[in-house]
């Protein structure tokens, strides 16, 4: 399989999911609820989903660019998770943080 | 976010046209939050080695959920399989399940067209605005009504996450390397990251997830950042359901998850 083909197989299937996840009860089962320890599980879908997400970028590097020295990501990080803690406002913290960031990769972190 | 409740009955002649432009203006000051994380999306579109622009644009519409897009385009640049990928993208979105079955009473009488539609406009704002939290569960509306503010609501969303992601892909090319603009895509996540997390069975399943996804980083197909999800979803829900560290009672879970919910779209984009 190509890749190209890979990538909107992927999309495609992906979006299907998504699509199925939106209807389950909306469009299909109707208002039965899900059995109660799966729905609470579900809960923490988000926090595990998204630290498994930042961790590798924050304390490896990114897949995306040539990684130096990754001490500005990690105190930024560590900024912005306390910025974010005290002030949840999702613009401040990407507008601070990658001032912060920046001012660290300036002062040559 | 303002709120049109409407009396019982049939709707009068040219009202639902209201509720429908009530519905666009609620959902205005969650699309604005939206935009740079669009834009953002762009950026790591074109980025990408692996993903072209077109494909990674066209996930905005087939997927049609931040985060997961996000995870996606990650997982194929480093080489994971379609498996992987729409694994991934199931793990992420799971929490519709939890939105769908919070709206499905709400809408039970609305025809099956409604329904399909819905469904597929059913992202985390869209259920912002239109859960059973904003009105305690009790709505008055016409059902005409109800489905008018629905699909207003969706109307902002999804034009400015397709032209936000359109606009990332085009002004990718002037952004320099040395920026490393892209550190900001982990900032998000860490907003989303706080903003889910709030309570004791969240931090561990936070800590577990990160582990695991740093020790199995060079795991083929992803497979670090699932195990890490999954195992931190198990630990989590496990603690959950013993009462430890979380609030007690199912009663009190559910306004409790849902004014999250609300919190969570109101404050931030979170497509997710």
């Amino acid at each position: 399989m190509s890749t190209e083909t890979t990538v909107w197989l992927a999309f495609v299937l992906g979006g299907i999911v998504t699509y199925l996840q939106r209807a389950s009860f909306f469009l299909i089962i109707g208002d039965r609820a899900l059995p109660d320890p799966i729905r609470r599980a579900l809960r923490y879908v988000a926090p595990a989903a998204f630290a498994a997400i930042v961790a590798p970028r924050v304390l490896d590097g990114f897949s995306l660019s040539e990684v130096t020295a990754p001490d500005a990501r990690l105190l930024a990080v560590v900024f912005g998770g306390v910025l974010m803690w005290r002030i949840p406002r999702m613009p401040l913290l990407l507008v601070a943080g990658m001032a912060v960031f920046w001012l660290l990769r300036w002062v040559g972190l | 976010m303002e709120r049109t409740v409407e009396m019982p009955g049939r709707p009068e002649a040219g009202s639902t046209a209201r509720v429908f432009l009530s519905g666009v203006r609620a959902a205005l000051s969650l699309a604005v939050p939206a935009l740079p994380i669009g834009v953002l999306l762009g950026f790591a579109i074109r980025e990408s080695a692996v993903v072209s622009n077109l494909a990674g644009w066209s996930s905005s519409w087939l997927v049609f959920a931040g985060a997961a897009q996000f995870a996606a385009i990650e997982l194929l640049d480093q080489g994971a399989g379609v498996f992987a990928v729409v694994a991934a993208v199931f793990m992420i979105n799971a929490r519709h399940l939890m939105y769908s079955a919070a709206l499905s009473g709400r809408y039970r009488s609305a025809p099956t067209w409604f329904k399909v539609v819905g469904s597929y406009f059913l992202i985390d704002q869209v259920f912002a605005l239109n859960g059973d939290h904003i009105s305690s569960g009790r709505d008055d509306r016409h059902i005409s009504h109800r489905m008018a503010y629905y699909l207003g609501s969706a109307l902002p969303m999804a034009s400015v996450w397709l032209v936000g992601v359109a606009s990332g892909i085009g002004l990718g090319q002037f952004i320099p390397a040395s920026w490393e603009i892209e550190f900001a895509i982990p900032l998000m996540f860490l907003g989303l990251l706080i903003l889910s997390t709030s309570n004791l069975p969240g931090v561990v399943a936070a800590v577990i997830g990160a582990s695991v996804a740093v020790v199995g980083r060079d795991w083929p197909s992803g497979s670090g950042l699932l195990t890490g999800a999954v195992l931190g979803v198990v630990v989590a829900g496990t603690m959950d359901w013993y009462g430890v560290g979380s609030s007690p009672g199912p009663d009190e879970q559910q306004p409790a998850s849902a004014g999250e919910d609300g919190r969570q779209a109101e404050n931030s984009e979170c497509q997710s």
